[in-house]
C-alpha cells in the first residue's frame, strides 16, 4: 500500500514534464491540453484489455499507458494481467505438431498435387 | 507477384504449411484429443489445398486455416451428435457493465503484485485449465491470448460480432484467471493472507 502511494508520489511528479514530442499531426498547443487530460481509474481498468491487446482504437495509448505509470492503484492490475498473458503463452503457444502428422500431412498434399 | 495466376497453388507450401503447429494446437483445443486433432488437422490442409485459390495471397493466412479447421470441426461434431457446453450469451456484450476491477488481482495484489505465481504454475496446469474453459469462452482465450489473431479476425473465425469476442474473451480470461489464482493458493505459491486484510 505505502510502496505505491511513494510510486505514485514519484511518477506524479515526473509526468507533467514528461512530454516527448509524439502525437502525430497534432499541434503544440492541443497537445499540452491533451497532456493534462487524465482518464479515471475506472476508464483505465475497462481499457486494461484493449491497450495490452493492441486494441484500443480512436483512444491514445500514451493516455492509457500514462495512468497507469502514475496511478498505484492501477499498476498492479496491469502487471498481473500480463502476466497472466505471458503464462498462457508461455504454456500453450510452444505446442508442436508431432513429426508423424507433418510427415503425413506432406505426403497427403504429394499425393494430392500428382492427382490434379 | 503474378505466380498465383500462373500456378494456382504456389505459395501454398510456403504460407500454409508453417502454420501446421498453430492449426494443431487449434484443433488440439478444439477436439480435446490428440488422435482427432490428427485428424482434423490433416483434413484441413487438404481442403486448404484444394481451396487455395479461393485464398487471397498475404493476407491472414493463419485465421483462414483456423476457420477451415473449426468448419471441419464443427461438421464432424454434427455428425456424431456430440454437443458441448453452450455458454448463453449475456445482455451486456461489450463487458461495460461488468465490474471493471478484477476481483482476482484484488486478491493477489497484497501478496504478489507482479503475479510472479503464475511462474511456478506448470505449463500442463495451464493447458488443463484452459481445456476446462467452456467452449466459447476457450476458442476466445486460444485464439487471442494463445495465439495473438486481432479482434477482427477472432470475429470472423468464429462467425461473432467483435463485441461478442470482446465480451467472451473478457469472461473467459476472468475464469481462467480464478482457477489458476486458487490453484497457485492451493499450491502455496501465494499466500492468501494478504488478501483477506483487503476490503
Ligand atoms: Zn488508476
Amino acid at each position: 500500500m505505502s510502496i505505491f502511494d511513494s510510486i505514485k508520489r514519484l511518477f506524479g511528479g515526473a509526468g507533467a514534464s514528461d512530454d516527448n514530442g509524439r502525437g502525430p499531426g497534432r499541434v503544440a498547443g492541443t497537445r499540452a491540453a491533451e497532456g493534462a487530460e487524465m482518464i479515471s481509474c475506472e476508464q483505465a481498468l475497462r481499457l486494461v484489455h484493449d491497450f495490452l491487446d493492441g486494441e484500443l482504437g480512436d483512444v491514445p495509448a500514451e493516455q492509457v499507458r500514462r495512468h497507469f505509470e502514475v496511478c498505484g492503484q492501477c499498476y498492479p492490475h496491469l502487471k498481473l494481467e500480463s502476466a497472466y498473458r505471458e503464462a498462457v503463452r508461455r504454456a500453450a503457444a510452444g505446442q508442436e505438431a508431432p513429426d508423424a502428422l507433418k510427415d503425413r500431412v506432406s505426403q497427403l498434399l504429394t499425393e494430392a498435387r500428382a492427382s490434379d | 507477384m503474378t505466380g498465383k495466376a500462373k500456378d494456382p497453388l504456389a505459395g501454398f507450401d510456403e504460407e500454409a504449411l508453417p502454420h501446421l503447429d498453430a492449426v494443431y494446437r487449434f484443433a488440439l483445443r478444439l477436439s480435446g484429443a490428440p488422435d482427432q486433432a490428427e485428424d482434423l488437422v490433416q483434413e484441413t490442409f487438404l481442403r486448404a489445398y484444394r481451396s487455395w485459390d479461393q485464398y487471397t495471397r498475404g493476407t491472414a493466412a493463419k485465421s483462414w486455416l483456423f476457420t477451415i479447421c473449426r468448419n471441419v470441426f464443427l461438421r464432424s461434431r454434427e455428425r456424431n451428435k456430440r454437443h458441448d457446453e453452450i455458454v448463453e450469451e449475456n445482455v451486456d456484450r461489450s463487458g461495460a457493465g461488468a465490474n471493471p476491477v478484477n476481483p482476482v488481482w484484488v486478491a493477489a495484489i497484497g501478496a504478489d503484485p507482479e503475479g510472479d505465481f503464475f511462474d511456478s504454475i506448470v505449463d500442463g496446469k495451464i493447458v488443463e485449465a484452459i481445456e476446462a474453459l467452456p467452449e466459447e469462452y476457450r476458442m476466445a482465450v486460444v485464439l487471442s491470448d494463445v495465439e495473438g489473431l486481432p479482434y477482427a479476425e477472432v470475429a470472423e473465425l468464429l462467425d461473432v460480432p467483435v463485441g461478442t469476442v470482446k465480451s467472451r474473451l473478457f469472461r473467459g480470461r476472468r475464469r481462467l484467471q480464478e482457477v489458476l489464482y486458487d490453484y497457485a493458493v492451493e499450491m502455496g505459491y501465494i499466500s492468501e493472507r494478504s488478501a483477506l486484510n483487503e476490503s
